[in-house]
């Protein structure tokens, strides 16, 4: 008896040295994965999503041994052509991603190429319940299956050169009522043009927007479903009302586009007012530097975006999701988690409040919570970003939400829009100015003409 | 006599000291000699090897990071190298000199807006965050105290991104970036505004020492210095100045490291959050004081860290130096210091050098050490405890045997066999067998001597009591029985003629004839001298006893001693006898009524001697 309890006590005694000498200096992480992810962030959702992406990778990431690299692409068009190009293994392209920011057109195509992971597979329903219906019917190209998870979303607002916006208005009597419409903007920019010799009024950004969701707002969207696939229906009295409410304002000056994005027009005066992305936000000035150096400083305000007259109120909801690419099930995993994570209220909130986007698990209270992450971060009312976030909710809450309908041609369509209301309107406007005087107008109709064939022919699908 | 007992008390110990106390001691030895090799041999090696490993690290990323900003250098001589001919080319086509420069904003703006590819692939190939190109001139001419210049940033270097979709002009005119469809940075500016040469010695002092010193060899003046951008953001940038073939110096052009880039190589898991590492970079005059201006790290608040110079004590152990992070931490931090090469020797600014510095919470830093230190010591004390604890329980475990085998000898009755109890240890019991055996031998011995006489080998007067005793608490039938009582005669005659040799003789001859008759029912003794007694019981009648009385007188009869030489001599005796229980049942009334009957019988026998007087 004796015997025994000597053994056991010098193997207690033993267990208990054991204990003592394992020590719990670092964390053993076994097998931890590197998950690489391609976004379009630029400037401040750059620095808002780098900081996130950091956080992540200190806390959560840390403790369950994911590290999420990240890489911008500067913007959507460079990320989806980067997708595209390593999807297709074309020479020189860089390996897939695990995660990345992608519309529906883009991640289509790499689903019926099989490289897209299920994300369904890996997230209850319970979990994707939480998320605005709405933003999660964009990535269910089957039944069941969900390829895009949404991350944040923005919508489109006008932003207006308040200080020399007053000035005009007083002078010619308009109020701000004026540019609740394309018609008031039209009639107004023309004003500004000649009080100004010659300078643009309005910019827009995202121009495809203009026609895609004019279309839809006038009553017949360009692209639609039918029984034979995606058909294109151009109706021909929305796509001149589409030229008279912005190519043509356009070729004759009244819009302009000159730097890289409207908020930079406004910085350096060439335009005052801008209809861009909320997540722009962050770039509108307190002042105007005009070429020759001097500056003066302006109060730029936001404001419902125009609608046409007698239209609904519509908003675009744009703000690409994330698609995981298949690979091994670790991977998959630890990307997900890193999305989990990204679009908790809290880490959503703050990156949305950050980068003028707005959270994907829309609820009752969001309002509410976005108010008090504002303020706690001195953001009062009345503050652009303030302002901006309010109204971009109210606005994707309130309005008839548009979406890009989901075709594998989708993206290549809207490039084509895109250019059709940029670059093309630019070489209308160059010819339209060496134009002599009294030949412009017969110009401009012949210009619609050429413009409105092409781009049909172009469409065609 | 009771010092004599102290002393023998010091000298003597008890088997538990003798055990104990040596074996202690010798514990106690080894003990100290392997603390001693540890502290003095494993712990200072591990301590040492920390220090090596420590800075080992930090001067890997030191080498990391000087070769990067060398290569870094390198493409920025080289794209400098290339603008300053395309401008000295550009102005000369233009018929103009490149002293103009100084006041001509539109031969400026001109510059730039030729200049600006070739900022881009400079910018692209040197992996830098940042570029710029600063003319030493105006910018506008309604502001003419800003220099023209163009600043770019890249938000995404080493990664290729088409359509400058990475890029974000930061300072310059909007021609260009509207040309080069480059966004605005929201502090953007068309121009450069320096509010004093000590906040932008990034243009400053590079241009002065190159205009001081007349040299054409640009690369000699590149300098490296922190600017702060307006968005707090800290950038290591690098300029030089643009000198042209005659020596006029006309510019700077630069590159830049953001914070966020410049140590990016550091892993998250020797920098979490857990972990108070960090590194600063910082700048140094003599090498004992730095301003830091860069931290990568988790633990540290970046502006408490930056906010106050790094002085160094004189001493360092194994090149780390102990020094306090001051408010609000008030840390005990670990510090090595690796100077990175920037300079060339005999440059401008060789004494203004930079260092990369590794801190760490010492107590985190030697959690190894402290943790094996620690262990250690808990390990030998707790050994040593055990060991004491069991040397103290073998000690007791030999000694408390021993102590009750001496207590319960002291106690134990010298008259009967000592039984000893077993202790299980071989040689104890083996003593305590050998005490227990000499113990029964010498109690047979004793009884012995207390109940037989020596001489006669018959019962000793005591011993016949003590077998009456017996048969009286045995409760024995004694049925009929006779004490017969002996008296030799003439002994002390013969002891006197013949010696007393002789008398033994005499006294053994009788006995033995009594001892032909000793059995369970006849007991005979010597009582004294010559006087002899026998008890018969268990006899059925006196006359069985007197038959058996008469068969002793034949043998006595029939004995016969030798006294000396041909001389023989029968045995003279007499005898008295009482019965039992006729006479008295009690022994000692026997007695005396049988001791009286012999003395009858012997004064009879002086006149008759074979009568035998019965009462």
């Amino acid at each position: 008896m004796k015997k025994k309890s000597l053994i056991a006590l010098f193997l207690l005694f033993g267990i208990f040295l054991t204990g003592c000498l394992q020590n719990n200096i670092g964390l053993v992480i076994e097998k931890p994965v590197t998950v690489t992810l391609w976004h379009y962030y630029n400037g401040q959702q750059k620095d808002a999503f780098d900081a996130l992406i950091d956080e992540f990778n200190h806390t959560e990431g840390f403790s369950k041994g994911i590290t999420v690299k990240a890489e911008s692409k500067g913007s959507i068009e460079n990320l989806e052509e980067s997708i595209t190009a390593s999807a297709e293994e074309k020479l020189g392209a860089e390996k897939l991603p695990d995660i990345f920011s992608t519309y529906s057109d883009t991640a289509i195509k790499l689903q019926q190429m099989g490289l897209l992971a299920d994300i369904s597979d890996y997230m209850t329903e319970e979990e994707l319940k939480e998320y605005n219906p709405y933003f999660l019917e964009e990535g269910r190209f089957t039944k069941d299956r969900l390829f895009i998870l949404p991350v944040a979303k923005a919508t489109e607002l006008l932003y207006l050169n308040k200080t020399d916006w007053d000035i005009f208005a007083e002078e010619h009597g308009y109020d701000l009522s004026v540019l609740s419409t394309w018609e008031g903007i039209r009639e107004v920019s023309e004003a500004y043009h000649k009080w100004t010799e010659g300078k643009s009024f309005f910019g827009r950004d995202a121009a495809a927007n203009f026609m895609l969701v004019g279309f839809h707002q006038l009553g017949s969207d360009i692209f639609q479903k039918t029984n034979d696939g995606i058909k294109l229906i151009l109706d021909e009295n929305i796509l001149e009302k589409i030229w008279t409410s912005y190519c043509e304002p356009y070729i004759l000056g009244y819009y302009g586009a000159f730097g890289r994005f409207r908020s930079d027009d406004i910085k350096t005066g060439d335009i005052i007012a801008a209809a861009a992305s909320t997540s722009s936000v962050s770039y509108y000035p307190q002042e105007v530097t005009l070429e020759s150096g001097i500056t003066y400083p302006i109060e730029v305000v936001v404001l419902p975006l125009p609608d046409f007259e007698g239209t609904k109120k519509t908003a675009v909801q744009q703000g690409a999701g994330m698609s995981v690419t298949k690979s091994s099930t670790e991977k998959e995993k630890a990307a997900i988690e890193f999305l989990k994570w990204f679009t908790l209220e809290e880490n959503n909130i703050g990156f949305c409040v950050d980068s003028g986007y707005f959270p994907v698990k829309t609820n009752e209270r969001i309002k509410e919570r976005m108010k008090e992450k504002l303020i706690s971060m001195n953001i009062g009312e009345g503050s652009l970003v303030y302002e901006n976030t309010m109204l971009g909710l109210e606005s994707i809450l309130n309005s008839d939400l548009y979406a890009p309908i989901a075709f594998e041609e989708g993206s290549t369509k809207r490039k084509i829009i895109t250019e059709y209301l940029t670059d093309r309107l630019e070489i209308c406007k160059d010819r339209y100015n060496e134009t002599p005087i009294e030949d412009r107008a017969g110009f401009l109709e012949t210009c619609y003409k050429e413009w409105s064939a092409n781009l049909i022919s172009e469409l065609e699908i | 006599m009771t010092r004599k007992k102290e002393n023998n008390m010091d000298k003597s110990r008890t088997i538990f000291k003798k055990i104990f106390v040596p074996v202690l001691a010798i514990l106690l030895i080894v003990v100290g000699l392997f603390m001693l090799f540890i502290n003095s041999y494993i712990l200072k090696n591990l301590r040492t090897n920390i220090f090596a490993a420590y800075e080992e690290q930090i001067a890997n990323h030191k080498n990391y990071l000087e070769s990067s900003l060398l290569r870094k250098q390198n493409a920025l001589n080289q794209g400098a190298e290339q603008v300053r001919w395309k401008i000295e080319e550009l102005v000369k086509a233009k018929g103009y000199k490149l002293s103009d420069i100084r006041y001509n904003a539109d031969l400026n703006q001109d510059i730039l807006d030729n200049m600006a590819d070739s900022i881009i692939d400079t910018l692209s190939i040197s992996d830098a965050t940042d570029i710029f190109l600063i003319l030493d001139g105006y910018g506008s001419y309604d502001n003419t105290q800003m220099r023209a210049g163009i600043y770019i940033r890249n938000s995404e270097p080493g990664t290729y991104v088409p359509n400058y979709g990475n890029l974000i002009y930061e300072r310059g005119i909007s021609t260009i970036s509207k040309r080069l469809k480059l966004p605005l940075d929201i502090y953007w500016q068309p121009g450069f505004l320096f509010e004093d040469e000590e906040s932008s010695d990034f243009f400053f002092r590079p241009l002065l020492k190159a205009k001081e010193s007349g040299s054409l060899n640009f690369r000699n003046f590149a300098y490296w210095t922190y600017i702060i951008n307006e968005r707090d953001f800290g950038v290591l940038s690098c300029s030089v100045p643009l000198i042209g073939s005659k020596g006029e110096v006309f510019g700077v052009m630069g590159i830049g490291i953001n914070e966020n880039n410049l140590m990016k190589g550091y892993s998250y898991n020797g920098l979490n959050r857990n972990s108070s590492r960090a590194y600063i970079l910082a700048k140094t005059t003599d090498g004992l004081n730095y301003k830091p201006y860069f931290i990568k790290g988790e633990y540290y608040d970046k502006a408490s860290i930056l906010s106050q110079n790094i002085s160094l004590p004189s001493q360092s152990e194994n090149g780390v130096f102990y020094v306090n992070t001051g408010a609000p931490y008030n840390d005990e931090i670990c510090l090595n210091s690796q100077e990175l090469k920037l300079y060339s020797y005999n440059g401008p600014f060789e004494n203004e050098k930079w260092a990369l510095l590794g801190i760490q919470k010492t107590d985190e830093l030697l959690a190894n050490y402290y943790f094996v230190e620690n262990s250690l010591s808990s390990i030998m004390l707790i050994a040593a405890l055990i060991c004491i604890v069991c040397v103290f329980w073998f000690s007791r475990f030999i000694s408390v045997p021993i102590q009750q085998m001496v207590s319960s000898l002291r106690k134990s009755d010298p008259n009967t066999p000592i039984r000893l109890q077993k202790t299980y240890i071989d040689e104890i019991d083996e003593l305590a067998e050998s005490i227990e055996n000499l113990s029964a031998r010498l109690s047979k011995r004793i009884e012995k001597e207390r109940d037989y006489d020596i001489l006669t080998n018959l019962l000793s007067r005591r011993g016949f009591e003590n077998r009456l005793r017996q048969l009286v608490k045995r409760q024995v039938d004694l049925k009929t029985g006779a004490m017969l009582v002996w008296d030799l005669d003439d002994l002390k005659l013969i002891n006197d003629n013949f010696g007393h040799c002789i008398g033994d003789n005499y006294l053994i001859a009788f006995a033995n004839c009594l001892k032909k008759f000793n059995c369970e029912n006849v007991i005979s003794a010597r009582r004294s001298g010559d006087e002899f007694v026998t008890f018969i019981y268990g006899y059925d009648s006196i006359e069985e006893i007197e038959i058996l009385i008469e068969e002793i007188w034949k043998v006595v009869n029939s004995t016969y001693i030798d006294l000396s030489g041909h001389h023989r001599s029968k045995i003279s005796i007499s005898m008295g006898k009482a019965w039992y229980p006729k006479d008295s049942d009690d022994f000692d009334t026997l007695f005396l009524y049988a001791d009286s009957a012999m003395y009858e019988a012997k004064n009879k026998k002086k006149r008759d001697l074979r009568n035998v007087i019965t009462r």
